[in-house]
């Protein structure tokens, strides 16, 4: 074999090193022939310096950790396909017994990532339920984000030099289009804001309503029978101490008043949403952080 | 002689040789084969491995004959690796000399 197609077949061998390695490899390689040839030797005796390809393969893949038989072709004669058979048996049978206990942990980690997957997706629906209520009274109620944009209209209302109601720009020619589409008329201004300013006073009754009936027939009732489960809490618990069977009920009695005023507060934050004491960002902004807060519990 | 003394013994050989100075691939491989006749196929990816391994840090130098050729000079890691196989081979030799001297013995 001639240096050349010897270095070009470990070359075509070494493909799974990165190319920096490779041509390293091959460089040095390339070297040591030539220099054994310059002390006397010839082209074939230096190249059979290295012995069988193969195992100088699977000897340099070695010192990667790379599997020796990584892109081996599969000509295998006789001998060399009895020992691979040998060498797929044991390595089979260590297999095997490891599989048994990657099972294990296979199945536990499995487990372990239903629960997640379960307790995430709880936690999202939930979200969504919350989102879709507060997403509609947020729809309903101008927030700052609409303000802003009529902040921005009306900006944009001053620095256009045209005429607003029929959206004829002076300074500008008209290009015909290829007969189809007039030219883009813009919005009539003077109207629309008024419009608006209906609609947003609509909504904004709309919602009050929405939370004055809420907290009228939902979180005062709530309230004082929370405020009743105390007191019976307090009487039962005095009831206990003073010597009668009376545990069942003061127990009852605690998880009630734990259940009120869950209830109380999902109903204060359907009805009122937005409305944090901790973080003073507003509606539209608590959204992805939320999002974000389970994305990182999960992770 | 027997392939698996050999190449128990290559990697030390290669260590010690490179202590008391910086060698290139081919030179090391001459070094080396003073002492026991390995083919290159083994020598250059031992090289490899032990540079992979940190025990060797390689630098190019210019040379006078040709292309630059790639040194490889002993780590600190590598130093107490030497130590440590020579030791350990020191202490594995004797064990086998004592054995054999009973064995013959006997």
């Amino acid at each position: 074999m001639k240096r050349e197609e010897f270095l070009k077949a470990l070359e075509e061998r070494l493909q799974v090193l990165n190319r920096q390695e490779r041509e390293d490899i091959v460089s040095e390689y390339r070297q040591h022939i030539e220099l054994r040839m310059e002390s006397g030797l010839t082209e074939e005796e230096a190249i059979g310096d290295f012995g069988d390809l193969d195992e100088l393969v699977a000897e340099i893949l070695d010192a990667y950790s790379v599997n020796p038989d990584y892109g081996k072709r599969q000509r295998m004669p006789g001998k060399e396909s009895a020992k691979a058979a040998g060498e797929a048996v044991l390595a089979g049978t260590r297999k095997a017994g490891s599989a048994g206990m990657r099972a294990a942990s296979a199945l536990k980690g499995w487990i372990l990532r239903v629960l997640k997957g379960a307790a995430g997706l709880a936690g999202r629906l939930w979200t969504l339920l919350r989102g879709g209520v507060s997403a509609v009274s947020r729809s309903l109620r101008p927030g700052r984000k609409m303000a802003l944009e009529a902040q921005t209209w009306e900006r944009r209302e001053e620095t256009f030099r045209g005429n607003l109601d029929t959206g004829e720009i002076p300074a500008l020619r008209e290009i015909p289009a290829p007969g189809q589409n007039p030219a883009p008329r813009l919005p009539k201004m003077g109207t629309d804001r008024l419009s608006k300013r209906l609609f947003r006073a609509v909504f904004r009754l709309a919602v009050l309503c929405i939370q004055v009936l809420g907290t009228v027939f939902v979180l005062l009732p709530m309230a004082a029978v929370d405020f009743m489960g105390v007191l019976l809490f307090g009487g039962l618990l005095v009831l206990c101490v003073m010597g009668y069977p009376a545990a069942g009920l003061t127990v009852g009695a605690f998880g009630g008043i734990l259940s009120c005023t869950a209830l109380i507060l999902l109903a204060a934050d359907l009805l009122f949403p937005g409305r944090r004491s901790r973080k003073p960002a507003g509606g539209p902004a608590s959204q992805p952080e939320r999002g974000e807060e389970e994305r990182a519990h999960e992770a | 002689m027997n392939a698996q003394f050999k190449k128990g013994v290559l990697e030390l050989i290669v260590l010690l040789s490179v202590t008391r100075r910086d060698m290139y691939g081919y030179e090391l491989v001459s070094e080396v084969s003073k002492v026991v006749d390995v083919n290159e196929g083994t020598i250059y990816p031992l090289l490899k491995r032990l540079t992979n391994e940190r025990y060797f840090e390689t630098y190019l130098r210019e040379s006078t004959e040709g292309p630059p050729r790639k040194y490889y000079h002993l780590t600190a890691a590598g130093i107490l690796y030497k130590d440590q196989l020579k030791k350990e081979w020191q202490e594995f030799s004797s064990r086998v000399n004592g054995f054999i001297k009973e064995s013959d013995r006997e």
